[in-house]
């Protein structure tokens, strides 16, 4: 089992880490961080105080660089720019480039694998030439840094979230309230290859799982979720005990019969109903205008059992309790009146009532169901049913033209309202909460190997406009670049507006800087 | 509209639903050709004249033999010709009828039915 024995393993790959990265960045996630440093020299006169104090502005150009180390630990890069203030007013700049030291985790109250900063520390500090600075002044101002970074991490940003939700605890058809969502409990997080890290979590109160047995099972996607088979269980016996979906329903019909499907039974038809009318007492001769049933059903749904199976293929089996009745009436027109109480009596047409049935409480078994386990359009992993045998312990004596059309309409009835077999929530979440982004899956893998379900996806994000730093008019006679501040960016059609995170990429997309906020970038 | 025109029934063949208040109400209407247009003026008291009290019990009693009769003649139909009747044969033997039904994939809906 490439699940490890846990209810649920998520697995991400090191692509979809850098993605979010950069959507993070491209959202804010990571703001300047700023502050001041006081050189620890004692006894400096009051007046010369406000020279002892470095003012330091550390803000990110690009996003940050992820990495699954050969050495399977994480770490992750981040070059910036850093604006230090001395002596009371002299600013100079320089880049900077941090190595964070990274402990992954898999949050179970959100869903999300994030990574949890341990350690920074500065590789590499270009020196600005035009000041000169001295090999001490700037081993200083790499302590400076080292201590602020340190604040920044434990106060301002101490973890990165680096996925979607990848799983929903919410079910579909389920009361409201925490009570009726999956709850989780954490197993464990492992970092698989330099490629892939998973996180391992149960359900319901399970705790087993041992995730040294936990796979690779992302076949290079951007994400990969598996179910194990008893997680499955546990998900769906959750779901029948608490759900609001109907479990039984009450449906009526009716139908009339036209002459060639009863051809067979006229006579016998015919004799019936004169007995019934006249029992044969009165010569009469009869015209039938109309043969019809009336019938109806409530239908009470049992859970199903399932079993998975190889090429994601589900065997069935269950049962439904059903009370049914039907009414067939006759009329007909006769010569004779007749009126002796069990008939109505209209004129000389009559209504006849040959047959009045019930039944309560027979059980209809399905038996050798199948099905197949689909991802449906909310990313839910359901079941389709696609055959079955259904059993009807009937007893009703009624000419096969109606006892068929009887229990065509129940068996239709049956299947048409059965309760969905629900296995899974939402996988992938379409949405980033709190954002305007939102999250759209190619799922690419559905593999049901027996014991365990396991799908990959690739994923691609849209809704960044709200947060892009660069507006681009993708008009081909305009085809400019715009700050999102730009007065000009705001006069951009919507029809004709493209997002950028980065101006590399816009630049790279053919666009040309605008002349007024871009001017380094303006070519004419 | 009308499913079938003036079909004139046999009373030969209604014998068949007979028992024992009936023939004894058959015999007197046989011999007395007056109960008979009494039966036509006013069937339920013509019956009361006769002495049969067309009460609730009596018409419980007129349905059961009537149901009797209707199933005797299903198994009959379907003894005689058992292929041409798969649901009603699984019936009279006793059996539950089966239907094998495959469905339309995402919908739920019944694409083709046959009965086992």
């Amino acid at each position: 089992m490439q699940t490890g024995g846990y209810d649920v393993v998520v697995e991400l790959n090191e692509q979809i880490i850098s993605s979010f990265l950069k959507l993070g960045h491209c959202m804010g996630k990571f703001p300047t961080f700023s502050g001041s440093y006081t050189l620890p020299i004692s006894g400096v006169p009051e007046s010369l105080e406000e020279f002892m104090v470095i003012g330091y502005e550390v803000s990110l150009d690009k996003a940050p660089e992820f990495e699954i180390t050969s050495g399977l630990s994480l770490k992750m890069s981040i070059r910036g720019q850093c604006e230090f203030e001395v002596l009371g007013g002299i600013t100079f700049s320089l880049e900077v480039e941090f190595t964070m030291d990274l402990v992954p985790s898999f949050d179970q109250a959100t869903q999300v694998f994030k990574v949890d900063f341990v350690s920074a520390s500065i590789d590499d500090v270009e020196l600005n030439d035009l000041f000169n600075l001295p090999s001490d002044v700037i081993t200083k101002l790499n302590e400076i840094l080292s201590i602020a970074m340190g604040e920044y991490l434990t106060d301002d940003v101490t973890s990165i979230i680096l996925s979607p939700i990848l799983f929903s605890t919410e079910l579909p058809y389920m009361p409201p309230g925490e009570a009726n969502k999956l709850t989780l409990g954490l197993g464990n997080v492992k970092i698989l290859s330099p490629q892939v890290m998973a996180g391992a979590v149960n359900l319901l109160g399970y705790t087993g799982g041992n995730i040294n047995s936990v796979t690779d099972f992302t076949d290079g996607n951007h994400v990969g979720v598996g179910v194990g088979e008893a997680g499955i269980h546990r998900v769906y016996d959750f779901w029948w005990q608490r759900t609001t979906h109907p479990k039984s329903v009450t449906v009526t019909g009716s139908h009339d019969f036209d002459m060639p499907s009863f051809v067979d039974w006229i006579d016998e038809f015919v004799d019936w109903i004169v007995a019934i009318g006249t029992l044969g007492l009165v010569d009469v001769e009869v015209d039938l205008m109309r043969v019809w049933a009336d019938y109806g059903a409530t239908i009470h749904f049992n859970q199903l059992d399932f079993d998975l199976k190889p090429a994601n293929t589900v065997e069935l089996s269950g049962s439904v309790t059903i009370d049914l009745w039907c009414k067939v009436y006759a009329q007909i027109k006769t010569t004779t009146e007749i009126f002796w109480g069990l008939i109505e009596v209209d004129e000389d047409i009559s209504t006849i009532n040959p047959f009045d049935l019930s039944v309560n409480g027979i059980t209809i078994n399905l038996e050798n169901a199948t099905g197949k386990v689909e991802i449906n359009t909310s990313n839910q992993l359901t079941v389709d049913l696609l055959s079955a045998d259904v059993d009807i312990p009937l007893s009703w004596d009624l000419p096969e033209f109606i006892l068929d059309w009887v229990v065509d309409w129940a068996v239709d009835q049956v299947i048409e309202n059965l309760p969905p077999v629900v296995l899974f929530p939402a996988i992938i979440e379409q949405t980033i909460p709190d954002s305007t982004v939102t999250v759209e899956a190619t799922f690419n893998k559905l593999v049901i190997d027996e014991p365990e379900a396991l799908v990959a996806a690739n994923i691609e994000t849209s809704g960044i406009g709200t947060y892009a730093p660069y507006i681009a008019n993708k008009d081909p006679e305009h085809m400019e670049l715009h700050k999102r501040d730009c007065e000009w960016a705001h006069r951009i059609a919507t029809r004709n507006r493209a997002y950028f995170c980065e101006i590399e990429k816009a630049l790279a997309a053919g666009f040309n800087g605008c002349a007024f906020c871009l001017p380094e970038y303006h070519t004419g | 509209m009308c499913l079938v025109s003036r079909v004139r029934v046999d009373k030969e063949r209604l014998k068949r639903f007979d028992f024992e208040k009936l023939q004894a109400i058959r015999s007197k209407a046989s011999e007395k050709p007056k109960l008979r247009d009494s039966f036509r003026k006013d069937f339920k008291a013509a019956l009361e004249a006769e002495g049969v009290k067309v009460d609730e019990a009596f018409l419980k009693e007129i349905k059961h033999e009537w149901h009797e009769q209707i199933s005797r003649d299903i198994k009959a139909k379907v003894a005689a010709s058992p292929e041409k009747y798969p649901m009603l044969s699984r019936v009279v033997a006793g059996k539950p009828i089966r239907v094998h039904v495959t469905i339309e994939k995402g919908t739920n809906k019944v694409k083709s039915k046959e009965v086992k």
